[in-house]
């Protein structure tokens, strides 16, 4: 227990070591991490604008016009605890006036209330998900058109298809780039902190010399790769959300409204298990070649 | 001690060591001698596991060179030192910490450490350069920090690679008296030179002579050529 404090001990020591050699490691180390950041942050967002705007499909559904309101409202609030996005609900009445409005600001339909010609309806929203988004919006439609009192249920098939294809243009583009950026990463940062280990090659060879083992020459090295791994990481993500902070309502204007979200904590928490686990494996590289 | 039987070293197709046969016995002190490239230093390292036995039967200080993986070396190396001739010291480093390196990657407990690195930095004329860092140093201090840093865990080998090259004849002299005052203790030396007043001085050592990596002389004063 002694010896393993003492080289872990060890491990943070050698960060103090060859100062301008590991300044410019961290610095590497940093700023890749970084790039790769912004770059996870622009797919982030992109996709996010992608599927909050246009993986959605929605359904018209029309009520049959004698149908009792109250057996109406039941079935609205039977499907808005459907898994749907969300459901907009109209009274004859309501529809009138929704219908009056979009055509001329000088009708007045009040003449009309209470026996409005047009039938209850409901606007209803879907995501579509998953790849299998056909399926699921044949599912949708059957289970809108056997609600009882449902006269027909309308949807747009071009919506969907185009639903379709941006579901299939992130999930095939945004994680396989994620994959390569992760892997560029992992290459750079890997071969910054193997060189930096390589510079100790002297205090190492001593070492042997002068019978540490394997593992006692080893571990401070991990430990240290994992520490420049992690602080890089973290502090690339420091400067990312001050980066973030900066641009964050950039483009929130007319008509764009988009606002650029942070990444989550999960991605976070993968990108900087990804960095330490790049730095004890390049650290474990650097000295796997070296064994006598 | 040392026992080798028929080693040979080739670097491809150059032969560094051809055919050697000698053994040691505890408390021995012998020089190899010989130009350079004659293979004293290749007979070194593999003495020290630094270099792979190729061809031949070695055993060191009861460890078998023939069936020693590179994983288990550090044990060979925990009876066996070694001091080169350009120091091999952390320059970064105080005289106390590479002196007491062999020590910590052991793990003994601090206050035996401490009472053996003082002992030993007296016995060597260090004790008053401790805690300077070794880069501020003179070679001659250097090279007694080498020294040293073997000679603090009673190897019962000690291999010296040519320890005096780069000193002058007086440090030379006084680092002899070093060696020489742990070989009465009984740690086996040897002792890489080609400093025939050096072989001169200790007159109960063997001298094995080398040449393009045969052995063509070899002085054993208490038997017949070598055992």
């Amino acid at each position: 227990m002694r010896v393993f404090a003492h080289l872990l001990l060890q491990g943070l020591i050698n960060l103090g070591r060859n100062k301008w050699a590991q300044i410019f490691t961290m610095s590497a180390v940093i700023f890749v991490s970084f790039l790769a950041g912004l770059f996870l942050l622009l797919l982030f967002n992109f996709n996010l604008a992608v599927t909050t705007t246009q993986d959605k499909l929605q359904y018209q559904v029309y009520w049959e016009k004698d149908l009792p309101m109250e057996d109406v409202q039941g079935q609205w609030e039977e499907i808005a605890s459907w898994e749907i996005e969300s459901i907009r609900t109209f009274t004859p009445d309501q529809a009138l006036q929704a219908l009056v409005d979009s055509m001329s600001k000088d009708l007045d339909p009040a003449h009309l209330s209470g026996s409005s010609p047009l039938p209850p309806t409901a606007l209803v929203e879907v995501s579509m998900g998953s790849d299998n988004g056909n399926d699921s919006a044949k599912g949708m439609l059957y289970r809108l058109e056997r609600l009882p009192g449902v006269e027909r249920v309308s949807y747009n098939p071009m919506q969907m298809d185009m639903a379709r294809t941006w579901f299939k243009i992130t999930s095939r583009v945004f994680w396989p780039l994620i994959f390569f950026m992760f892997v560029i990463t992992g290459l750079v940062v890997a071969n910054t902190l193997k060189l930096n280990q390589i510079n100790r090659k002297d205090e190492v060879e001593i070492l042997s010399l002068v019978g540490a083992s394997s593992w006692y020459i080893q571990f401070p090295l991990l430990i240290t790769g994992a520490l420049q791994g992690f602080f890089g990481g973290l502090l690339s993500v420091l400067l990312l959300k001050g980066l973030h902070l900066m641009v964050r309502d950039l483009l929130y204007f007319p008509p764009l409204w988009i606002r650029f979200e942070f990444l989550p904590p999960l991605y976070i928490g993968t990108l900087l298990a990804a960095l330490t686990g790049v730095g004890i494996i390049s650290s474990f590289l650097a000295r796997s070649g070296d064994s006598r | 001690m040392i026992k080798i039987r028929h080693l040979s070293h080739s670097f491809g197709r150059y032969w560094a060591l051809k055919n050697i046969t000698f053994s040691l016995d505890k408390g021995d002190f012998l020089f190899l001698t010989g130009p350079s490239g004659a293979g004293k230093t290749t007979l070194m390292r593999i003495l020290h596991g630094s270099l792979p036995l190729q061809r031949g039967v070695s055993e060191i200080a009861g460890f078998n060179l023939n069936s020693m993986s590179s994983r288990s070396l550090f044990l060979l190396r925990r009876q066996v030192a070694i001091v080169f001739q350009d120091f091999r010291i952390l320059p970064d480093r105080s005289v106390w910490d590479n002196v007491a390196l062999p020590l910590v990657v052991r793990g003994m407990v601090k206050k035996q450490l401490q009472k053996r690195v003082r002992a030993v930095l007296r016995g060597l004329r260090l004790d008053s350069k401790s805690w300077c860092l070794c880069r501020e140093i003179s070679g001659g201090e250097q090279q007694r920090v080498a020294v040293a840093r073997a000679v603090v865990v009673n190897p019962k080998v000690l291999l010296a690679d040519e320890p005096t090259g780069n000193l002058d004849k007086k440090l030379s002299l006084q680092l002899m008296e070093v060696f020489r005052q742990f070989n009465v203790h009984g740690t086996t030396i040897v002792f890489a030179t080609h400093n025939e007043e050096l072989i001169r001085s200790h007159q109960n050592a063997k001298v094995l002579s080398l040449k393009e990596g045969s052995i063509i002389d070899a002085n054993w004063p208490f038997e017949e050529n070598g055992k």
